[in-house]
């Protein structure tokens, strides 16, 4: 019995002891602490004192975070302000905001932080991150360092971490509707291709003659980066030649033996050359590099051999993955001792991280960079944090916590396309209601009105117009289902004048007055 | 002797019958300097000026073409209405529709697409309580220095027409410029609220306008 009871006591001294050295390592005393909510997003400021190993330092931290798992309409993206071509460039997260809500109409930014550590030296690759990029399923950087892991963003709200893998390039074909038409696989950069099978790419940083009797497509393209080692291009048709060419600025031109003879690329699609992803992030639609792993399985890191002064202190960013797939950032200030913020060590922050309940964490760029951005009232965006460059730096990349749905992206149709392709709506007009009609399309599900290039969707073939006076070009084309018959073309272009209410309404006392000017 | 008295019987009768033919001597009628004989009756001369004729001559037209500009601010608004008989069109925007009287219904085609559809509608029951420049009198209208401008207390008069969409608007500074037969435009203000909108009629083409109907 005695045995017994030593026994449990001993058990429950270890397990206390066990508990202690976990939670010992790291005492934060909270001076203040004040959360909100906007969006569905959680912010939490804590001031106060961290305790690290008989260390006490000042601290300001900052948290963003909302479970993407549970909410379709809460997601991650990635943004950023890289030039089309020729260079990368950087901007401020705020910036990066912008470039998001100009790409994607169907998100609205709740707020972020600064992304990728990036090339800052003064040529055409500043900016450029170190880790990959992934921009709406596009790989446009596959990280100047392979091992630097990414954080992945999935359209079923799952978060992946982890180092990707790349084999080789390919071309992505895709058509009007942005359904995979095919993949080719690229054999090289720059070079012919070795085989009558075989298919290659020249980027506009080839200067001489691609001389030989293959096929050349040449792609006007879109988007372009390059660093002479790791490529990327999307953009569409332009033309299609046997004779020799020069590659022209901001064009790539894909080269093969018969190629495109098929009209495997017409001037509708869209095609991509990238490098192949694997290794789980095949199906990641965003993604940013990230650094050193700080949190793993819910068990901070305590040493690190690499990673940017990991034992010093400095304004750090992370980003962290609950158990229930609440996807956070955490932003603490440095380098500003006057006002509390004496910056954390890559070990301190590991410890914010579980302190926040990460069982997975990863730290971003930091320094300078780190800045934490969220939504006001106002509708404009608030710097949570005090950036210690005084000022909001231009930084490669950030990563952001948005509100609204992922545009699905459609499933791959295989080339020939063996689809029908339904009637374009025909005969638009508006009716005294101020309705636009058009006349049915056979086997079409509903209709995608644009106007001014905005998409709306309408279930049948009468849609109501609520637009402000103004000038408005009116196009519809027929959703089909796309597995046996595939969407229309736009109709024809229908301008449609808005008058403001009064002249509508006179409008209409001279219509009236018209009517009973004729006689029999 | 009885046939002395049958012969005095005789003559006297015919004495009596050729008295009773004898023509009365006609009557003469003079009429006053202002007046004209017309059927044995002195009436009245009515002397119209040039621009009152104009007026007579707006009566019953049904071959025309209004332009119709309105200005708000610096935003002008330009539409073309066309009457010719039975079919009328009205233009605006690079869109026209056509009107033709069918009964008493009306034929509306109206642009669809690359053409045209037509549907049938009751003819306008607006009713406008004035019917513009065809009800507009010439002793509503004051010259001045060679214009005509109506004269305010008929403004009221020209209002109507827009009361059934606008109920309290007002009209001003109607200026009526006339040609040698017709009229040639009527320009006007209305204000709705606190927003003045000028008004410019511009009629031409009369008796030459020709409005033909789409093909379906």
């Amino acid at each position: 019995m005695k045995k017994i009871t030593s026994f449990i006591l001993l058990l429950i001294i270890s397990i206390m002891w066990v508990g202690q050295s976990v939670q010992a390592s790291m005492r934060l005393t909270i001076t203040t602490r004040e959360t909100r909510f906007v969006e569905g997003v959680r912010h939490t400021e804590i001031v106060g004192q961290l305790e690290y190993e008989g260390v006490t330092s000042n601290q300001v931290i900052n948290y963003i975070g909302a479970n993407v798992s549970l909410y379709d309409d809460l997601n991650i993206v990635v943004g950023d302000n890289y030039k089309p071509h020729d260079s990368w460039g950087r901007g401020t997260i705020l910036a990066h905001m912008d470039d998001i809500h100009e790409r994607y109409p169907n998100y609205q930014v709740i707020g972020g932080v600064n992304g990728d550590f990036y090339n800052t030296s003064i040529t055409n690759l500043n900016g450029q991150p170190q880790g990959g990029y992934i921009r709406n399923f596009e790989v446009i950087a596959s990280g100047v360092v392979s091992t630097r892991p990414l954080a992945g963003f999935k359209d079923d709200g799952t978060t992946v971490f982890g180092v990707p893998c790349y084999s080789g390039y390919q071309l992505l074909v895709y058509d009007e509707d942005g359904a995979l038409k095919k993949e080719v696989s690229i054999e090289r950069i720059n070079n012919l291709p070795t085989a009558n099978d075989k298919v290659t790419v020249y980027f506009d940083n080839y200067d001489l003659p691609i001389s030989s009797a293959h096929n050349k497509v040449i792609i006007d393209a879109k988007e372009t980066k390059m660093d002479g080692v790791r490529y990327f291009g999307s953009g569409a048709f332009d033309s299609m030649t046997e004779v020799d060419v020069t590659v022209a600025d901001h064009t790539f031109v894909i080269v093969g033996t018969d190629f495109n003879e098929d009209g495997l690329i017409t001037d509708v699609d869209y095609v991509v050359v990238q490098r192949k992803i694997g290794c789980g992030f095949e199906d990641v639609r965003f993604a940013v590099g990230v650094y050193d792993e700080i949190v793993t399985d819910g068990v901070p890191v305590t040493y690190l051999e690499k990673g940017l002064d990991p034992a010093f202190k400095h304004p750090r960013t992370a980003i962290g993955l609950k158990a229930d797939g609440t996807v956070f950032f955490v932003v603490v200030d440095g380098r500003n001792k006057p006002l509390g913020m004496d910056g954390v060590n890559l070990y301190e922050l590991a410890q914010i991280m579980v302190y926040f309940e990460a069982v997975k964490a990863y730290n971003l760029d930091g320094g300078g960079s780190s800045t934490m951005a969220l939504l006001n009232e106002e509708e404009g965006y608030d710097i949570l944090n005090t950036p210690s460059d005084g000022t909001v730096r231009a930084v490669t990349n950030g990563v952001f916590i948005v509100k609204g749905e992922h545009i699905p992206r459609p499933a791959p149709v295989g080339f020939p396309d063996p689809r029908i392709k339904l009637d374009r709506p025909m005969n638009l007009y508006v009716d005294s209601q101020g309705d636009l009609r058009f006349d049915p399309v056979l086997h079409s599900l509903s209709y995608m009105v644009s106007v001014n290039g905005t998409l709306l969707a309408s279930d049948d073939e009468s849609f109501t117009l609520s637009l402000e006076p103004g000038e408005y070009v009116i196009k519809v084309r027929a959703l089909a289902d796309q597995l046996n018959y595939k969407h229309s073309d736009f109709s024809e272009e229908f301008v449609l004048i808005i008058h403001p209410n009064e002249i509508n309404r006179f409008m209409e006392l001279l219509k009236s007055f018209l009517q009973e000017e004729i006689k029999d | 002797m009885a046939l002395k008295k049958i012969a005095y019987v005789i003559l006297l009768i015919s004495l009596f019958v050729f008295a009773s033919c004898q023509q009365e001597e006609p009557t003469i009628i003079t009429c006053a300097d202002d007046e004209i004989l017309v059927d044995g009756v002195c009436e009245k001369v009515v002397i119209k000026t040039d621009f009152e004729k104009t007026f007579d001559a707006m009566e019953n037209l049904d071959n025309y073409t209004l332009t119709v500009t309105i200005q708000q601010f610096a935003t002008v608004y330009e539409i073309e209405m066309k009457v010719d008989d039975d079919k009328s069109s009205f233009m605006m925007d690079d869109q026209t529709h056509f009107y033709q009287k069918n009964g008493t219904q009306v034929d509306h085609y109206f642009p669809v697409g690359e053409g045209y559809r037509k549907e049938t509608v009751n003819q306008s029951s607006q009713g406008q309580s004035f019917h513009f420049f065809n009800d507009l009198e010439a002793s509503w209208f004051q010259e001045v220095s060679g214009k005509y401008f109506l004269q305010a207390d008929y403004n009221d008069d020209v209002a109507l027409f827009f009361q059934s969409e606008f109920p309290g608007s007002t009209v001003s500074n109607l200026e009526l410029v006339v040609g040698d037969t017709h009229f040639s435009q009527i320009i006007f203000n209305v204000t709705v609220g606190e927003i003045m909108y000028q008004f410019s009629m511009t009629i031409t083409a009369i008796g030459q306008t020709d409005v033909v109907l789409p093909t379906l």
